[in-house]
This record gives structure tokens, C-alpha cells and sequence, in this order.
């Protein structure tokens, strides 16, 4: 009985130190490892990763240069018909060959939000409420009426004749003449014309024309680029809501956009930071930059196009004029 | 005669007495100054600045209430009243409806009500928000940042040493005078923030 009693004993002290030192190696590992803390996945978490790693296998340009920005802001980039490249900040211009040199800059009368540059190097800067003209040399030339005090003037397009000039607080485009006269408001909701009124959450709002002359204007809050004659009929438009590469994410992009010489449109986007090229009939076709080529928090990348078809996208983060060329195949 | 004046020698009794008065004196006056220099002083209290905010969602975890004392809040006049709505739906989401699994809240404390095509109104249910951002993030990165955090001062505990603040990676947290408790966006004129 004694034995049997001591055996007994004996095994459940064995059991009891198995358990133990089974607890202590489990409890162990999950503390070295820091399992338990993070196994589950984060409620909280805003988690848009997976979206940036789209399109990779259609990334057919490449970075080939950049051009610092010694502002302490910027917002504007143009390219002249020059091929000099017009860059805008707080209360500047900054003009550079383009293989970056610097030619020249003047100061402006207050902030510059956006610039536009016509046949005659005259430059259109959009200040704010109002549009202010400079000649090439930087003198003042004129400046224009205020569009109230809701305007934010975010983009302006220049053909032979017409300047159009994007508001994004009163969600409209203006249409004057070159000597400032304000002639038109295009883009008012308007169902018997199929105008379906631009829907502009937030304030990047662009507009381009194209080499026939017919205006397209960057319809965020619907994810779509419009097409207007220049008297502000609505002719088509393309683009849809797609968090994937294909589409234009968030509530509201492109935020940006200009134009190829063969019509195709080069945009830019915003909380998914990325540069693609969609051609005339808006079918996806390359990817400039995927978002892993930009800085977290990057928005409002403005585009240029030089002659040679490069691609100029102003970084506001990294305050650089990054260049684009397509890889040779 | 010596011509010498013999003066009093001061005694050890009141050498102490008047040292003490004076003592006493001083920590009175001093202690006077002090509570006055504090009551004269404008109260302030914790306010977290929406500008430098990071969205890391410590806010949600790290307050000593069992629910935090951070919620979101909303500025209507900066709002683009979007459909798709990138703070309250889910990046991937496949319809642009109320379902659980379209939104983006992990607690549902956002409300969508329909205004007229295609704009939509949101409303921040404050019970049920815990503070965690994840709306404000979605809105700053894809939107304009109408939707972003503050402490609500009806249930802040204003602790000296926040604990909150004190895990804040960006440190956004500041003390704000108790008059103008709140960092607020937005205006009556419904420009935008620069983005």
C-alpha cells in the first residue's frame, strides 16, 4: 500500500512538473515572439496597401531626372511652347530649361494656386479668387475681376482666343476673353443639355484643352473627365470609381490631368498617389508612377508635357519637378 | 566712569521668536503670492490640433475612460457631401449603401442620410464612436478632412498628465485655454482647408 502510495506521488509531482514546464516554454515562446498581442488583426486600421501594389506589370515609364524647387510651397507647373518649364509657389515663378536650368523667376502679388502659359508667353496665374496676366519678362500685365469670395481658382486652360479658368469653391468653369472679360459659365447642371454639373468635394479641379480645340474638365465627385465645346455644350465624357489600377479612386479624382499629342490623357491621383496614361476612348494603358514612387500623404500632383512627350509631375512633398520618360522597349 | 555704554544683548529667546515671525511671514506672503499668481492664470485644457493628428488610433485605446473622451467631429461647411464617401466606406467596398460591410466605422457611428442626387449627409453618432480615426483617415487621404478628432470637453477628465497625450506619437496634444477648448476647421464661408 505504502509503495503503491509513493508511486502515486511520484507520478503526479512528474505530471505537475510536465505541466508546468510546458506552460512556461508555451508562455515563453508567445512572449519572445510577441504572439498574443498581435494575432489579431487591427480594427482601426486604415489599410489601403494592397490597392497601391496595382498595375505594377504596366509601368512603362520611367524617372529620368527631377528639378529641385527652392519654394517654401508649391502648386503650379506649366510648360511653355518653348519647352521651358514654368513652375508656381507661394508668391513665385520659377522658370527652368528643360533639362533643369534655371533661367529666371519674378515674384508675384500674392499666392499663385495654378498657372497656365499661352502661344505668346503670356502666363495666367490663378490667384485664389482671380486671375492676374504676366508677360514672359514677369512684368504684371493685368489683373482680372474676382469670382466672388466662394472662388478657388485650382486650374486655368488657355486656347488662341479663350481662357478657361476652373473654380472649384463655386464648382464651375469660367470662360473669358483674353483681355479678362468674363463671357461664359459652363458646367451648370442642366438636363435638357445632359450637363450633369460637377460634383467638387475637394478643392482640385482641372481643366485642359485638347489639339481640337474642345474643352475637358476634370469631374472629381463623379470620378470622370468631361468634354465641353468651347461655348460649353456637353459633348461626352469617360472614367469611373476603382479603388484598382483601372479606375480613379476615392470620392474624388483625377486630381489632376493633361494631355499627349495623340490625345491620350496623363492624371494623377490623390490618397492613392499615382500617375497613369488612359488613351482617347479612356482605356487604361500605362502606368507613369505607381503610388510605392511617392511619399505617404503626397496630394496634388500637376502635370506638364513637353514637346518631346516627357512628362513633368510636380511633387508638392518632395518639392521637385520629377521627369517622366517612357522606357525604351 | 568709563565712557563706554553698555547695550543689551539680544536674547536667545527672542532672536528665535522674531526669526520665526519672519519665517512664518514670508511662507504666508509667498504661499498668497502663489494661489493669486494660479487664480489670475487663464484654466486650460487638453485639445488635440487636427493639423498634426496622424490618425494613429491611440486615441481610441490609451484615454483612462472606459470609452475614450476623443471623438470624431464634423465640419459641415468643408463636407463634399459625396456619395462615395471615402470616411465612411471601406476602401474595396462593392456597393455605396448602409450595409455593415460596406462601412468603414468598426463601431457603425457614422450615420448616412440621403439629401438629393448624388449628395448624402453624415452625422457622427458620439455614444457609439470610439475615437479610433479611421473615418478622419479615409477623408484626409482621398477627401478634404471634414471629418477629424477632438476631446469632447462633457466627458474629458482634463488629468494633468494625459495619457493620451503622453503616447501621442505626433504630438498633437496641447493645452488650449478652457475658453476656446476646441481646434476647429471649416468657416461660414465654406472655403476649404489647403490641401
Amino acid at each position: 500500500m505504502g509503495i503503491f502510495n509513493l508511486k502515486k506521488e511520484k507520478i503526479l509531482t512528474s505530471a505537475i512538473l510536465a505541466v508546468s514546464l510546458t506552460g512556461i516554454f508555451y508562455f515563453g515562446y508567445r512572449a519572445v515572439r510577441g504572439h498574443g498581442k498581435n494575432d489579431q488583426q487591427n480594427p482601426f486600421a486604415y489599410d489601403i496597401q494592397s490597392y497601391a501594389e496595382s498595375g505594377a506589370d504596366l509601368v512603362h515609364y520611367s524617372e529620368v531626372g527631377h528639378i529641385p524647387i527652392d519654394l517654401p510651397k508649391v502648386s503650379g507647373i506649366a510648360v511653355g511652347p518653348d519647352d521651358r518649364i514654368y513652375v508656381s509657389g507661394n508668391g513665385s515663378v520659377l522658370v527652368f530649361d528643360n533639362d533643369g536650368t534655371p533661367r529666371s523667376s519674378f515674384k508675384s502679388s500674392g499666392p499663385i494656386r495654378c498657372l497656365a502659359i499661352d502661344k505668346n508667353h503670356d502666363l495666367y496665374l490663378g490667384m485664389g479668387d482671380h486671375v492676374e496676366v504676366y508677360d514672359q519678362k514677369g512684368i504684371r500685365q493685368a489683373g482680372w475681376e474676382s469670382l466672388g469670395e466662394k472662388a478657388i481658382i485650382t486650374s486655368i486652360a488657355v486656347s488662341a482666343k479663350s481662357v478657361f479658368v476652373a473654380d472649384a469653391g463655386n464648382k464651375i468653369v469660367w470662360k473669358f476673353d483674353k483681355s479678362g472679360l468674363n463671357l461664359q459659365r459652363i458646367g451648370d447642371k442642366n438636363e435638357t443639355k445632359d450637363i450633369p454639373g460637377f460634383i467638387i468635394p475637394s478643392p482640385y479641379f482641372d481643366v485642359a484643352i485638347d489639339a481640337d480645340g474642345f474643352l475637358w474638365v476634370a469631374n472629381t465627385g463623379r470620378h470622370s473627365l468631361e468634354n465641353y465645346t468651347v461655348d460649353g455644350n456637353f459633348r461626352t465624357s469617360w472614367g469611373e470609381f476603382g479603388m484598382e489600377i483601372q479606375g480613379f479612386s476615392g470620392c474624388c479624382n483625377p486630381s489632376h490631368f493633361t494631355l499627349l499629342v495623340d490625345g491620350s490623357f496623363v492624371t494623377s491621383e490623390k490618397g492613392l498617389p499615382r500617375i497613369k496614361i488612359y488613351n482617347r476612348l479612356g482605356n487604361l494603358v500605362s502606368v507613369v508612377a505607381p503610388t510605392e514612387q511617392f511619399l505617404e500623404g503626397t496630394v496634388g500632383l500637376d502635370l506638364a508635357v513637353d514637346s518631346t512627350q516627357k512628362i513633368y509631375v510636380l511633387d508638392p512633398l518632395q518639392k521637385r519637378v520629377r521627369i517622366f520618360a517612357k522606357k525604351k522597349s | 566712569m568709563t565712557g563706554k555704554t553698555k547695550t543689551n544683548p539680544v536674547k536667545r529667546r527672542d532672536f528665535v521668536r522674531k526669526s520665526l515671525h519672519v519665517i512664518v511671514g514670508l511662507t504666508v506672503g509667498g504661499l498668497a503670492g502663489i494661489l493669486s499668481r494660479k487664480s489670475s492664470a487663464e484654466e486650460t485644457v487638453w485639445q488635440l490640433d487636427p493639423n498634426i493628428c496622424i490618425q494613429c488610433e491611440k486615441c481610441a485605446v490609451n484615454c483612462v475612460l472606459p470609452h475614450s473622451a476623443v471623438k470624431c467631429v464634423h465640419s459641415y461647411s468643408m463636407c463634399g457631401y459625396c456619395d462615395l464617401c471615402s470616411g465612411y466606406l471601406q476602401p474595396g467596398a462593392k456597393s455605396r449603401d448602409t450595409g455593415a460591410e460596406s462601412q468603414l466605422c468598426p463601431s457603425g457611428a457614422i450615420k448616412r442620410t440621403y439629401i438629393e442626387d448624388p449628395y448624402f449627409e453624415y452625422t457622427i453618432d458620439e455614444k457609439l464612436c470610439v475615437g479610433c480615426g479611421k473615418c478622419v483617415k479615409g477623408c484626409n487621404s482621398f477627401g478634404n478632412g471634414s471629418l477629424y478628432l477632438q476631446a469632447r470637453h462633457d466627458r474629458c477628465l482634463n488629468c494633468n498628465q494625459c495619457s493620451i497625450a503622453r503616447r501621442c506619437p505626433s504630438r498633437a496634444w496641447k493645452r488650449v485655454p478652457a475658453s476656446q477648448p476646441y481646434i476647429l476647421r471649416g468657416d461660414e464661408s465654406g472655403k476649404f482647408r489647403e490641401g
